[in-house]
């Protein structure tokens, strides 16, 4: 991982204006590579990067000149050696990723990126024809994000561009509607208006007048294999050989260990590598939350160094708004907190990289959502049914509102919402996304623009065209890598707040080989019933033990908005917040009051509706980003 | 001793702290079920009960858990009131 930023003046300036522009916003990035900070500049352009070096320590520093071009990359190639060696190269010569990187784009020019397997955002830019280059990987693991207006500037995080920029730069609407309806932000929108990302598996040109973003890498469609094909040894290897593609680098690895089978299981194969394993948790003084019970009886089991950090609710208070300045955008839930002050854990035991359990959940089917689509077709079949329904309560059984079944008796007409509506390519998603029309009328978002049908639009438009041939799950699969995994697991929760801390994550479930193999297999054996990540229990069944295979779901949560605010107590933040509100024109001030009043109440529950948790959350996020803006914007405006 | 009519005012104001689409409703459904229109999430029934509970001082009773009893406002507030009677 490493931190990377540019840019292209549309009209010159001196020399030494661009070297110290491009210090200054390097600067503000530096925990995204600690080690070196480098840069190449002239009148026309600078390009930097800083580094933390993992792999080729000696040989990698960036970016590099290679003959007309000039490279740099934030990220991992991990079938780097492999190409050398394919390629029939001189290792002498081309002894790092970011010269892999040029020779291979010279030589292929954008159809290098079929090549590489890995985690990126890649810069290159062609002194020759004046074209800059980005590109980033298929699951978004790398952020980058452009900007183009009096310049074209780029870089690995907002601030950098907010520092550079004399443009005025406005908080973008759409993103706050996003964040309330997707939970985030969707296709290139970020938090800022002017400011873009580049989104997971998409390519931008820019020749100093045209700017062309496509989309280098589709979604597989194809499903296959039967169960003859695939065996539990075959699922055990691919995933083996995931793991140790990924330990790669001249450093040390970690690996989180949440107590769910995700993590253990990557645990479990980088103990057979790695003797002396570290392993590192977060754990909730709030028992709703806590897992610890799993991580001890993980770690003890598979020997391995653990170390486990407690999260009280004060912590959640504390961090948050730290935490939005590295996320640099509106969060709808705490849950980036705690993973920011283990990642700080991490980066205190003296590690560069820690392996993460994301995209399990998408790739094999672990999501409730998977599975309460599917029962809610079951039951759209026989809407009268006295049974069906109840499919949903064994789903959810680890809500208190769903182990109880007279709970549930009442609340089972929450699900019932659209249950016919089949046919709906969003079908998956109707019931959480109908909690929209709640939650916006906390937000000024009245304009038709943000309306329930002209936001599913927009995300339809940004999604791959072949979505709608797909079957229900894999469209699943699909809406959720396009919100949540990209733009939630794999940044806020992920990339953000690791790098904070100069920690980079590795994410094997989404590596290329595995996940694409997975995708052929036909859901009903990956998932058959509501029996979620079946495939992936039953393969690594003998190897870990039965309480850890066969544990029930068990969703990562923190504590949410009663952390901020109780009948006795008020966190600075939230008094903050509470003063702020009337400056805050996205917000309804009147609705955010009585949400105050409400979380503060006497007789409110420790744990508020979820409507109005997210309400509070994405709130108290805008109020935080304001004083983000505030303080890396370079024109000093409000 | 809270009336019935005072009963039900708290339990709507209550829930129309936490909700402004409720808030601004004309009329307030007070003979329907929240969650059936909407306007309650799947957390929001452990909520309501933990509210009734704490508010009034009153324990509700596992078996008291059903649509029967606090599937509407009306209902709600008629429980609240039968409790507090029983005192």
């Amino acid at each position: 991982m490493c931190g990377v930023a540019g840019f292209i003046l549309k009209k010159k300036k001196s020399n030494k204006n661009n070297i110290k522009k491009i210090n200054q916003i390097l600067d503000l990035i530096s925990y995204r590579g600690p080690d070196k900070k480098q840069f190449i500049s002239n009148e026309s352009y600078s390009f930097g990067t800083n580094r933390l070096a993992i792999e080729s320590i000696k040989n990698g520093d960036q970016p590099i000149k290679f003959e007309n071009l000039i490279v740099g990359f934030n990220g991992e190639i991990f079938n780097y050696k492999k190409l050398i060696k394919i390629n029939n190269l001189n290792s002498s010569h081309i002894d790092s990723e970011v010269k892999l990187i040029a020779y291979l784009y010279k030589k292929y020019n954008e159809k290098f990126l079929d090549l590489i397997k890995g985690q990126f955002a890649i810069y290159i830019f062609d002194t020759n024809k004046n074209e800059l280059f980005l590109a980033r990987d298929k699951y978004g693991i790398r952020p980058i994000y452009y900007m183009n207006e009096t310049d074209f500037v780029f870089a690995s995080e907002i601030k950098c561009i907010l520092k550079y920029a004399k443009d005025k730069i406005n908080f973008s609407k759409s993103s706050l509607a996003q964040t309330c309806f997707f939970w985030t932000n969707i296709g290139d929108t970020t938090s800022f208006d002017k400011i873009k990302i580049l989104p997971p598996g998409q390519l931008l040109k820019f020749d100093g007048k045209d700017l062309k973003v496509k989309r280098y890498f589709q979604n597989q469609i194809i499903q296959q294999k039967d169960e003859n094909d695939i065996t539990n040894d075959d699922f055990y290897e691919l995933l083996n050989k995931a793991v140790t593609n990924q330990i790669h680098g001249e450093v040390g690895h970690a690996c989180y260990l949440s107590g769910g089978i995700d993590s253990a299981i990557l645990a479990f194969l980088l103990k057979k590598k790695i003797s002396n394993l570290d392993t590192f948790s977060v754990s909730f003084d709030n028992s709703d939350y806590d897992e610890s019970k799993y991580q001890k009886k993980l770690s003890t089991f598979l020997k391995t160094n653990h170390k486990q950090i407690k999260i009280s609710s004060k912590d959640i208070a504390n961090n948050f708004s730290k935490v939005v300045e590295h996320a640099e955008t509106y969060l709808f839930r705490t849950a980036p907190v705690p993973m920011y002050l283990l990642s700080k854990e991490v980066k205190k035991s003296n590690h560069k990289v820690v392996f993460s359990g994301e995209g399990a959940d998408e790739v094999l089917l672990g999501y409730d959502i998977f599975f309460e689509n599917r029962i809610r077709k079951f039951w759209s079949k026989f809407p009268n049914s006295k049974i069906r329904y109840k499919l949903l309560q064994k789903l959810y059984n680890y809500l208190p509102q769903f182990k109880n079944s007279r709970y549930f008796e009442m609340i089972k007409d929450f699900y019932k919402k659209n249950l016919g509506s089949t046919d709906d390519i969003f079908y998956s998603h109707l019931v959480r996304w109908s909690q929209y029309e709640q939650i916006r009328e906390y937000f000024n978002l009245n304009e038709e623009k943000y309306n329930a049908e002209n936001l599913v639009e927009q995300f339809l438009n940004s999604l791959p065209k072949n979505f709608k041939d797909q079957d229900y799950d894999r469209k699943t699969q699909i809406i959720e890598e396009n919100t949540l995994l990209s733009n939630y697991l794999l940044s806020s929760q992920g990339d953000r707040v690791s790098s904070a801390n100069s920690i980079e994550t590795r994410y094997p479930y989404l590596d290329e080989n595995f996940s694409n193999y997975i995708f052929k297999i036909k859901s009903k054996l990956k998932a058959p019933g509501i029996k979620s990540k079946h495939l992936l229990r039953k393969s690594f069944k003998n190897f870990l033990p039965d309480e850890i295979i066969y544990r029930p779901k068990f969703a990562y949560q923190a504590p949410e908005a009663k952390s901020f605010l109780s009948e006795n107590h008020t966190s600075r933040i939230a008094h903050e917040y509470f003063e702020n509100i009337k400056n805050l024109n996205n917000q309804n001030s009147d609705s955010i009051y009585d949400l105050f009043k409400k979380i503060k109440h006497p007789a409110s529950s420790s744990r508020i509706g979820f409507r109005e948790n997210m309400a509070f959350i994405i709130g108290l996020s805008d109020h935080c980003l304001r004083n983000f803006k505030k303080k890396y914007s370079n024109n000093n405006e409000k | 001793m809270k009336n019935n009519n005072q009963i039900k005012k708290e339990i709507i104001d209550y829930f129309k702290l936490g909700n402004p689409k409720l808030k601004n409703l004309k009329k307030f459904p007070t003979s329907e079920s929240l969650i059936s229109l909407g306007y309650v999430d799947s957390f929001g029934i452990i909520e309501s009960i933990s509210f009734l509970e704490k508010n009034f001082k009153i324990k509700i009773k596992e078996d008291e858990i059903t649509l029967d009893n606090l599937g509407s406002i009306d209902l709600m507030s008629q429980l609240v009131f039968k409790k507090l009677n029983e005192k």
